[in-house]
């Protein structure tokens, strides 16, 4: 009887998911019709523009780096500006005390949505590393058992900042301004236009307090030199300990947070 | 002749309450009043640090720190004339407030000038002072032979991210997608007037782009006061130049606002998504 309970709950949960992913995808896809794709799909490819010509002319190949790390990037985006604001958005739309009151976890719709977030992202890094291809001649060399580690680590390391994010931009309801105002330091600080080892020392040792670097270091290394786990252990070390950590952060964060939104009354105010 | 007057007095009166509209807007907001100069700000220091990584301790006549001093000042002006005078029409719809505001007998130039001098006021202003400062620390060094010179090529810059604006504020409802395209059309005019790379630099087809972009010609006209000491003389091709562009886009405003302002009382489809 037991069982039954559970296998009923597991199924009702992963239903839950299921569908709240199907609309969310149904949505970004609505979006992306309506020539959202042009931005977020060639945006990033003027941002590397930027990059290699400063490289380009200096006579440096530091573009693949670029490509690779602006492609990784694209995860540590979506950690800010999808999950990140997941909350407020429904917020604005008037359905977050619906959504709060689905007799399901809120983990699973929020995974539903975060999933096709990420399906969006991976589109995104498709089309980056087809530029790079393309455009700017660079040619991987992937270790692909040592990336499909590493990515999954990288991933976990960042759900903490957008868990953490997501609460806070249903305290503050301004969400995408948060994520406005958080971005930039990212850019600078995670070694997307340059590696973090370049940064003066000051900034290279706030920089090696993020898992952002250290991600940036392993992955290029592993897609641009194949490069083993073994060879990139300095730099993956840190990210598992982040990796670890940093859900628990961001979960008691975003339970916090929650709490004291739901204590004030705020869910449904912006 | 007192029509005439009573209709300036009346559209100053309505870009000043705009203005001052817009300021509160942005105020009332801490996050917005970090935020949105924190942005070109480290931006800058992102560029820089990327040349660095490069090795290049030249671009064009001068060092990556003042060359993206003065590009970081156009970009300041290009997200304002995106996102304030640009996005005026837009801000009103998204509102709610586009039929009033074209039942309204307010100049709707007035209205876009007023969201534009809004932002310059709490944006822009304190965006190129905290560069300067941060330009400054970086050791950039100014050369300035002509102070007039200087007032001149700032004037013309302003100008051009005003007329910007004007266009910008049309063409955006238009197209229904005011969001996409403010975002969209960001990175590629970094990339294509040389605020951040060297137009020299790009390749020679992309370089009529920044021919024909009226905040490249303010660009080129303040880096040469500001950085190489160049004169009035000097910068005037770039300024007339500039001053042609700008009416060109004022022109042009003025004619998608018109059609902007026949959707709204014609058709009636304009606060439609």
């Amino acid at each position: 009887m037991q069982h039954a309970t559970l296998a009923h709950s597991i199924s009702n949960e992963a239903r839950a998911a299921f569908v709240a992913w199907l609309m969310m995808f149904r949505e970004r896809f609505y979006l992306y019709g309506r020539a959202y794709a042009m931005d977020w799909l060639l945006r990033p490819i003027f941002e590397i523009s930027i990059a290699a010509i400063i490289y380009f002319t200096a006579g440096s190949d530091t573009v693949s780096y670029v490509v690779v790390a602006m492609a990784a990037s694209m995860l540590v985006f979506s950690a800010i500006y999808f999950v990140g604001e997941i909350l407020d958005r429904e917020r604005v739309k008037g359905t977050l005390p619906s959504l709060f009151l689905t007799p399901c976890r809120r983990t699973s719709w929020m995974a539903g949505y975060a999933f096709a977030g990420f399906l969006e992202t991976s589109g995104r890094i498709t089309m980056v590393l087809i530029a790079g291809y393309v455009l700017f001649d660079v040619r991987f060399d992937p270790n692909i058992p040592a990336l499909l580690v590493v990515l999954p680590v990288f991933i976990l390391a960042l759900s903490g900042l957008a868990l953490t994010l997501s609460g806070l931009g249903l305290l503050i309801k301004r969400a995408n301004s948060l994520s406005n105002l958080i971005s930039p330091f990212l850019t600078l600080l995670g070694g997307v236009y340059f590696p973090v080892s370049t940064l003066p020392d000051p900034l290279r040792y706030i920089a090696r307090a993020m898992p952002l670097g250290y991600g940036m270091d392993a992955i290029t290394a592993i897609a641009l030199e194949h490069a083993s786990l073994a060879d990139v252990q300095d730099s993956l070390i840190p990210l598992v300990g982040f990796a670890i950590v940093s859900p628990l952060i961001g979960l008691a964060a975003f339970n916090g947070l929650e709490a004291l939104v739901r204590r004030r009354g705020e869910v449904d105010i912006y | 002749m007192s029509i005439a007057i009573q209709q300036t007095r009346s559209s100053l009166l309505v870009c000043a309450a705009t203005a001052r509209a817009e300021m509160r807007r942005t105020l009332a907001y801490t996050i917005e009043v970090v935020r949105w100069p924190l942005f070109p700000l480290l931006y800058y220091v992102s560029l820089y640090f990327t040349y660095e990584a490069a090795g290049r301790d030249s671009v064009g006549a001068t060092t990556p720190a003042a060359f993206l001093l003065v590009g970081i000042f156009g970009m300041t002006l290009w997200s304002s004339a995106i996102w304030s005078g640009g996005y005026a029409v837009e801000s009103e719809r998204s509102a709610g407030t586009i039929n009033s505001l074209f039942l309204s007998p307010a100049s709707r130039g007035a209205v876009v000038l007023g969201y534009s001098l809004g932002a310059i006021t709490v944006f822009v202003v304190p965006t190129m002072v905290v560069a300067t400062g941060l330009a400054l620390a970086l050791g950039v060094d100014f050369e300035i032979a002509d102070p007039l010179a200087v007032g001149v090529a700032f004037c013309a810059l302003l100008l051009a991210a005003l007329a910007m604006s004007y266009l910008l504020a049309g063409a955006f409802v238009l197209t229904r997608r005011a969001n996409m395209f403010a975002n969209f059309i960001q990175s590629p005019i970094y990339l294509l007037s040389g605020m951040v790379v060297p137009v020299d630099d790009l390749p020679r087809v992309l370089q009529w782009f920044a021919y024909i972009f009226p905040i490249s010609a303010g660009m080129d006209a303040l880096r040469g006061v500001l950085l190489t000491g160049a004169t009035l003389d000097e910068i005037s091709g770039s300024v007339m130049r500039l001053v042609l562009i700008s009416v060109v886009l004022m022109v042009a405003g003025q004619y998608l606002l018109e059609r902007v302002e026949h959707a709204a009382r014609n058709a009636g489809t304009l606060d439609f998504e």
